[in-house]
């Protein structure tokens, strides 16, 4: 956007320094017009809520009852040390976490080479195929899923009943069996990131395959010193979406707990229980705590992850 | 290497395909159920009108967002709407499973709406502090009150304040399918309170006790045989003897069938009566007992059972519940029906006393209402002129007398050619219960979910230990009671 030589330190500088020409201002001034309707949205949108919510966190702000607002200092920081159901939420969030960003990279990937086989038959179709689901909406999904995994007339439980001879778990019902449900349940919204996978397997140059076969590298050794390792910024881009969509798993969450984590909390998300601190109990004070919380834990693991992709993430063309 | 991924690839199609078919699976090949979907959220249904002031009727805190209620309750604002020049209704209809959450956030967002309800002592308890005296309008408009019960008006008074005008009770009784008892040969539940039920050629006591036996031979597996049938396969039931339908989310409700009971003791701690014990471990048993009759959550959440609405699936012999769930039977005129014969027997007694719980439903205006004047001229043609179509919608039995003969006789029209004794439910009214399974607990909202999630838990885990669960219920409940105590 920048005009022509200008450095990095930015259009104020650049402003300072000398006088711009006409056309220049002109573009900048469109740039700023087409940006504008952005601008404006972040900032009332984006960044007025976020600056409200820290407010609201140094409060006991109930939003039926604004006249009894209190500064209360940092008592709701505090008192995320002591609530238990907290540290429970907390406790289901990493659970999924641990279970599904692994399954929601792997799978995808393994869709994506799948669909990438030079030997398969109707490649697009089954691009098309594994992509639909994301058309879906997720209400329409979960209830849909409510369905295969009933525990008494779901095909899934049938179909293990037929297979195995054994009863399928209550997938909704059972503590256990709930968070493995919602991970199988987002397997049918893979479609998304298998596409990007699938993008990053075909922009590996053909050449390193031919080389590698030429020093008699096997299929898992090409895989794995060759594919990996070229996907490897496509792998980092949606690890950090994943990580961070998990942590904010909402609503299927909602739906199928009944908006109160059954069941017996197994449900109880992290997101799920600030929603209901914030907009059922009325809670907004400590709601806009648990907010900023999650968001610090978020932004810690980001930069981790971050610092982490040096050691692991390869740039044909450096950084 | 060909072939595996061919074969792969014909096993994800089927996969795919099979998920796409699974609700139309998992649906055995009975006549389709009919109705009672209810929609997750409507927003609002129309555009305002500008010469127009907009009134926004919110309907689902009580009754009202099942499928089959929202047609005439469109044709209700549509007839409404017609008559006015000033005023324009619009309704927001959301599931009463979400309504509370989706109207807090709205008034915590300052978007309350004008009119809400019907809905319970227990809906406008979850909003206590927000309703709108209606005492100076009734006083502003000389609203006339002379033929209400002023009984009735004290019921809805909150500390002080008349926050709603009377609209409809709904007493209870035991909703049964004729069809069902007369293949097993059984004879129906009674009519008349203190009756006697014959089983097995001998007069007993129409109570749990009996119900649960009668329930028991009403419960049919796969193979046609009864729950008490030795080669009885618990795991296929296709019919089920018996449930609270609608009646059983919090143990709370269903208990006061049992017992009547407000459990908050002087202290402020949680304490459930014995007879709320016996009710829950009745309730348990009759799910995950050796011989259930009432469906789980997991058989109730299908296409087969109606989506829990259980009595109307075909596949309930007896219902226990109140006069509001004439909303979402099926008439026997219509096409879809499953249900084609049924009538109300009299609630079953527990320790040799009736209870009948009851609600008394109606309508609230919104303390943040832009336009009190024109949500009080709305409200006063809902409970008045416009009332007949609502009672029909909401099968609300009218506070006033008057109308009573004249909203069973739409009834009568509805069901026809059924045949259902109404005077069952005037019968039960002397039989309602004290206290109210929902007068307000402290901090209502908290309370209330913890109640809820009880019932969840109830409905959904078999290797429940009941004694502990309850203890650790009132330990939670009494810490969620003092976080609000003085």
């Amino acid at each position: 956007m920048a005009p022509h030589g200008t450095s990095s330190t930015g259009l104020q500088a650049t402003l300072r320094r000398k006088p711009l020409s006409a056309l220049a201002r002109r573009e900048v001034l469109s740039g700023l017009a087409f940006l504008s309707p952005w601008i404006f949205g972040f900032l009332v949108f984006t960044l007025l809520p976020m600056a409200a919510s820290l407010v609201f966190s140094v409060t006991n702000y109930n939003p039926i009852h604004p006249e009894e607002l209190e500064f209360v200092g940092l008592a709701n920081y505090a008192r995320m040390f002591t609530d238990p159901f907290m540290r429970q939420a907390w406790g289901v969030t990493l659970r999924f976490v641990l279970i599904s960003v692994p399954l929601s990279i792997a799978f995808p990937l393994a869709l994506a080479v799948l669909v990438n086989s030079e030997r398969l038959f109707a490649k697009n179709l089954y691009r098309t195929l594994f992509y639909l689901p994301t058309m879906i909406p997720i209400v329409v999904n979960v209830i849909i899923w409510g369905g295969i995994m009933n525990s008494t007339t779901g095909w899934l439980n049938q179909a293990i009943e037929f297979l195995f001879g054994v009863q399928g778990p209550r997938w909704y019902q059972d503590p256990v069996w709930v968070i493995p449900a919602l991970t199988i349940m987002g397997f049918w919204g893979v479609g998304n990131t298998m596409v990007i996978m699938l993008a990053g397997l075909q922009n590996v140059p053909t050449e390193l395959y031919d080389a590698s076969k030429v020093d008699g590298a096997s299929a898992s050794q090409r895989f794995l010193q060759v594919t990996l390792p070229m996907i490897s910024p496509v792998i980092f881009y949606n690890l950090m979406l994943a990580v961070i969509g998990s942590f904010q798993y909402f609503v299927q969450a909602y739906i199928i707990g009944n908006g109160r984590g059954d069941p017996n909390g197994a449900t109880m998300f992290y997101n799920l229980y600030l929603y209901r601190i914030a907009f059922n109990f009325l809670d907004m004070g400590y709601g806009a705590t648990l907010a900023w919380a999650m968001f610090v834990v978020v932004l810690i693991l980001t930069i981790i992850l971050w610092k982490s992709q040096r050691r692991w993430v390869y740039y044909a063309g450096g950084e | 290497m060909k072939r595996p991924i061919v074969l792969l690839s014909v096993l994800v199609i089927a996969g795919i395909l099979l998920a796409s078919c699974a609700q139309a699976t998992a649906t055995p090949t009975e006549a389709p159920v009919v109705a009672a979907e209810p929609t997750l959220a409507v927003q609002p249904t129309a555009v305002p009108q500008a010469d127009r002031v907009q009134i926004y009727w919110y309907i689902g805190l009580g009754t009202g967002s099942q499928a089959a209620q929202i047609p005439p309750e469109k044709a209700f604002v549509e007839k409404f709407n017609a008559s006015q020049d000033k005023i324009q209704l619009i309704t927001i209809i959301v599931d009463n499973k979400f309504a509370r959450d989706n109207l807090i956030a709205q008034v915590a967002a300052g978007n309350a709406p004008d009119i809400v309800g019907p809905m319970g002592t227990e809906g406008r308890g979850w909003f206590q502090g927000s309703w709108l005296n209606l005492q100076p309008l009734v006083d502003q408009f000389n609203y006339d009150t002379s033929d209400i019960d002023p009984a009735f008006l004290e019921f809805y008074k909150d500390q002080g304040e008349l926050v709603g005008l009377p609209f409809a009770i709904f007493p209870s009784a035991m909703y049964y399918n004729t069809a069902l008892f007369d293949e097993a040969g059984l004879a129906y539940p009674p009519h008349t309170v203190g009756e006697k039920y014959t089983l097995d050629g001998q007069e007993v006591e129409w109570n749990f006790d009996t119900v649960a036996e009668v329930a028991k031979r009403l419960t049919v597996d796969a193979s046609g045989n009864d729950a008490t049938s030795a080669s009885f396969d618990k795991d296929n039931i296709v019919q089920y003897g018996f449930d609270f339908q609608w009646v059983k989310d919090s143990p709370r409700w269903f208990t006061a069938y049992f017992e009547p009971f407000y459990p908050v003791n002087d202290a402020g701690e949680a304490v459930l009566s014995d007879g709320q014990v016996a009710g829950i471990k009745w309730y348990y048993d009759a799910m995950w007992g050796a011989q259930p009759f009432l469906p789980t959550q997991a058989a109730q959440d299908t296409d087969y059972m109606g989506h829990a609405n259980n009595f109307n699936s075909g596949h309930t012999a007896m219902s226990l519940t109140h006069l509001w769930y004439t909303c979402c039977i099926t008439p026997a005129s219509d096409a879809t029906v499953t249900v084609a014969s049924w009538d109300v027997g009299v609630v079953p007694t527990y320790n040799g006393t009736t209870t009948s719980k009851m609600h008394g439903d109606t309508f609230g205006i919104m303390e943040a209402t832009l336009h009190p004047e024109e949500a009080f001229a709305v409200y006063t043609y809902m409970i008045g002129e416009g009332s007949a179509d609502l009672y029909t919608i909401y099968g609300g039995l009218p506070a006033r007398q008057s109308q009573q003969a004249a909203f069973f006789a739409s009834l009568d029209e509805k069901f026809a050619p059924n045949k259902v004794d109404w005077q069952v439910f005037l019968d039960m009214i002397p039989f309602l219960e004290v206290p109210g399974h929902e007068l307000v607990l402290p901090n209502v909202a908290k309370a209330h979910d913890a109640f809820l999630q009880l019932g969840s838990d109830l409905r959904s885990n078999p290797d429940l230990d009941i004694d502990a669960r309850l203890a650790q219920f009132l330990k939670d409940e009494t810490a969620i009671y003092k976080e609000v105590a003085p």
